[in-house]
């Protein structure tokens, strides 16, 4: 298997959104890319479009109301948007799992963890479980499937998996329900993990757990991993790229460590400054202004009119992404002289 | 912080069980969780009380039994000398001096109801001589919204907007003490440090106090004066917000504190030495006996299984709970 070949690769995504009285244009050139193996994470505000990338990617957005104008999505070098439906299925069973925000709603509360977990490693190994022998084509036996849900609890750290199975999700606490999630997501080995705001609905001494479980698993399995979070500070522990994200544009790349020395985006400054600090030293006003509009979104770069350091160009102009040193790229004109632009 | 040191607020021994089910079928024990257990403090007035807590921890069921929501178990709970539950019904005028303002704004605020009719009701009740229409755009202002916001509705507003609303609705009682249940987890980061820092300003205006309930600590550590840290319906530490973050005590505390994800390497540092947090929190229903944090305590001794820690006082206006700091 090719070690760092791209695992998925966005060019100039678009995705608009027919509504009454125009077209929403959330996504406006997202580019996206990442090898097998990365952990990225993807930041920004809430609307900001993080959840529509993925789910363009996974080809969940219902297309009535969604149009893709414009752009590229490959997974594994193929062609996202050409699949076939039968494809598009088998993608999203064995390549990529996903953890949700609230491992409440993740879980159906009318059946037994057992019964969810054996579901899905089944419909991940393609075949209705069979009494008796397995056979050699990847079809599993009801033992193995129960072996396998066993196993993947065991590995999130939960003790009695036999119990647990047997369980219903309201029996649990909510670290152990998003522990389960993540086994459900991992027992079937995908390629791709993605990970929305995992930790966000635990305490912060639960959460520390999880995301410390989930980084142990993941590493050693060498699964990708996107994590889509507004805590800053989880992205730091848990990545080695991030992509900054606002109203429907990348505005900054870079590798976690540099990003967080020195982020350049006055976005992404302005997210940093807003954390408040343990070191104390009272909190920062933030970012003034709100996200904007869809409908008409702001023409050149859409984070002019919150921007403190807005030109002329900015009101008229989109900026590229320019590359910095190394690995940093941002899509802001304050840099237009220290860099070169990228070609597309 | 105006330094005129009353007591505001003054919590004493305060219970709160809710009985949840019950058991057996013959003789039926009703089954009860102790959401708040005997818990004790007090805030001066003008300052900020954190109180910090993970969720079921039971600090919101201290905000409402303070505001009035729930009637207390046990114990008492005194505004300015007056005991808040002596009458059957809160009289007006103490319901006038303890205002709240709730996590999400999106359910707080009536959808059907201009920012208007939202501001008038408090006015109406609490201040019927008051000039409705000039206290609104008074009330407005003071958060820093335009006027002809009052003819907006709800869903017109962006999130941090809404909050603005409730802030404006809680002042509008003119109180002495509001109560902020975590007021910016719902929102952006981006937008919080604005609610954050009107809410400070607005403090020194009025000479506000506030008890702030949150779970982000990193936030505690730039709004509170005093902190104190609740774990399954009791405090475990209470102390002076700098001396807290410098000197934590408590082993649940590190372990809190050593669980913040923080943003830069320099931050790291004012983290205590890694503690792992392990185990889960134990439901509420089933606490376990001697110190209820003894399931997950990496200190853990043969006396926590058995006896309950007291609260002891460490240093000056520094107290804990934990037999490793045993009393005298």
């Amino acid at each position: 298997m090719g070690d760092n070949s791209l695992l998925i690769d966005v060019k100039d995504l678009h995705v608009h959104f027919k509504v009454y009285g125009g077209q929403l244009k959330v996504l406006d050139g997202v580019d996206f890319s990442m090898r097998r193996g990365e952990r990225v994470g993807l930041v920004g505000e809430t609307g900001c479009g993080k959840t529509t990338t993925m789910k363009a990617i996974l080809r969940v957005l219902p297309t009535p109301p969604a149009l893709i104008p414009r752009g590229q999505i490959l997974f594994k070098d193929r062609d996202v948007l050409k699949m076939s439906s039968s494809e598009i299925q088998q993608l999203r069973g064995r390549g990529v799992s996903m953890i949700f925000q609230d491992p409440t709603a993740a879980l159906n509360p009318v059946f037994t963890i057992g019964q969810q977990m054996e579901a899905v490693i089944q419909s991940s190994a393609g075949s209705p479980p069979r009494q008796g022998r397995g056979t050699s084509q990847g079809k599993l036996t009801r033992e193995e499937i129960q072996q396998r849900a066993i196993q993947s609890l065991q590995e999130v750290a939960l003790a009695d998996p036999k119990r647990l199975l047997r369980s219903y999700p309201v029996q649990l606490s909510g670290g152990m329900r998003q522990r389960v999630c993540i086994g459900m997501a991992l027992s079937t080995r995908p390629e791709l993990l993605i990970a929305d705001e995992p930790g966000t609905s635990l305490d912060v001494t639960i959460q520390d757990q999880v995301l410390r479980l989930l980084r142990t698993l993941v590493e050693e399995r060498n699964t990708s991993v996107i994590l889509i979070t507004h805590t800053l500070g989880i992205v730091r522990e848990m990545t080695d790229r991030v992509y900054v994200m606002y109203a429907g544009n990348m505005v900054e790349v870079s590798s976690t460590g540099r990003l967080f020395e020195r982020p350049l985006h006055p976005y992404t400054r302005g997210l940093m400054d807003a954390v408040p600090r343990l070191s104390g030293g009272g909190v920062s006003d933030g970012i003034p202004g709100r996200l904007p509009s869809y409908l008409t979104p702001p023409a050149g770069c859409r984070f002019h009119p919150r921007c403190p350091h807005v030109m002329d160009i900015c009101r008229n102009e989109k900026p590229p992404l320019y590359q910095m040193d190394g690995d940093h790229r941002v899509a802001c004109f304050l840099y237009l002289s220290s860099s070169t632009p990228q070609g597309q | 912080m105006d330094a005129s040191s009353a007591e505001i607020l003054t919590v004493t021994d305060l219970k709160k069980y809710f009985v949840i089910g019950h058991k057996g079928t013959a003789k039926r024990v009703p089954v009860t969780v102790k959401a708040v257990e005997g818990i004790s403090f007090s805030l001066q007035e003008g300052e900020t009380l954190g109180l910090v807590g993970e969720s079921g921890s039971g600090k919101s069921t201290v905000a409402y039994t303070v505001i009035g929501m729930y009637h207390p178990t046990a114990g008492t709970i005194a505004f300015d000398g007056h005991d808040l539950f002596a009458e059957k019904e809160r009289p007006l005028a103490l319901r006038k001096e303890i205002q709240i303002v709730f996590q999400d704004p999106g359910s707080s605020l009536n959808p059907r109801q201009s920012v208007k009719q939202v501001l008038e009701l408090p006015l109406r009740i609490h201040r019927p001589e008051a000039n409705r229409l000039e206290q609104i755009v008074y009330l407005l202002e003071m958060v820093g919204l335009p006027a002809d916001y009052m003819y907006k509705q709800p869903q017109m507003l962006s999130g941090g907007e809404k909050q603005l609303v409730a802030v404006a609705r809680a002042l509008a009682t003119e109180p002495r003490l509001v109560i902020l249940d975590e007021p910016t987890s719902a929102l952006d980061v981006s937008i919080q440090g604005k609610i954050i820092n009107l809410l400070i300003r607005l403090q020194q205006q009025f000479n506000l106090s506030y008890l702030f309930i949150t779970h982000d600590l990193s936030l505690m550590r730039n709004v509170s004066s005093r902190v104190a840290i609740m774990y399954l319906g009791k405090i475990c530490e209470i102390a002076e917000t700098i001396e807290f973050f410098r000197n934590p005590l408590h082993p649940y505390t590190q372990m809190l504190l050593s669980s913040i994800p923080v943003v830069s390497e320099a931050e790291e540092q004012f983290k205590p030495k890694k503690i792992i947090s392990t185990g889960e929190i134990p439901s509420p229903v089933d606490i376990p006996p001697g110190c209820s944090f003894n399931t997950r305590c990496p200190m853990k001794m043969d006396v926590c299984t058995v006896v309950d820690p007291v609260m002891v006082e460490t240093a000056r206006g520094h107290t804990v709970r934990c037999h490793l700091f045993p009393q005298g």
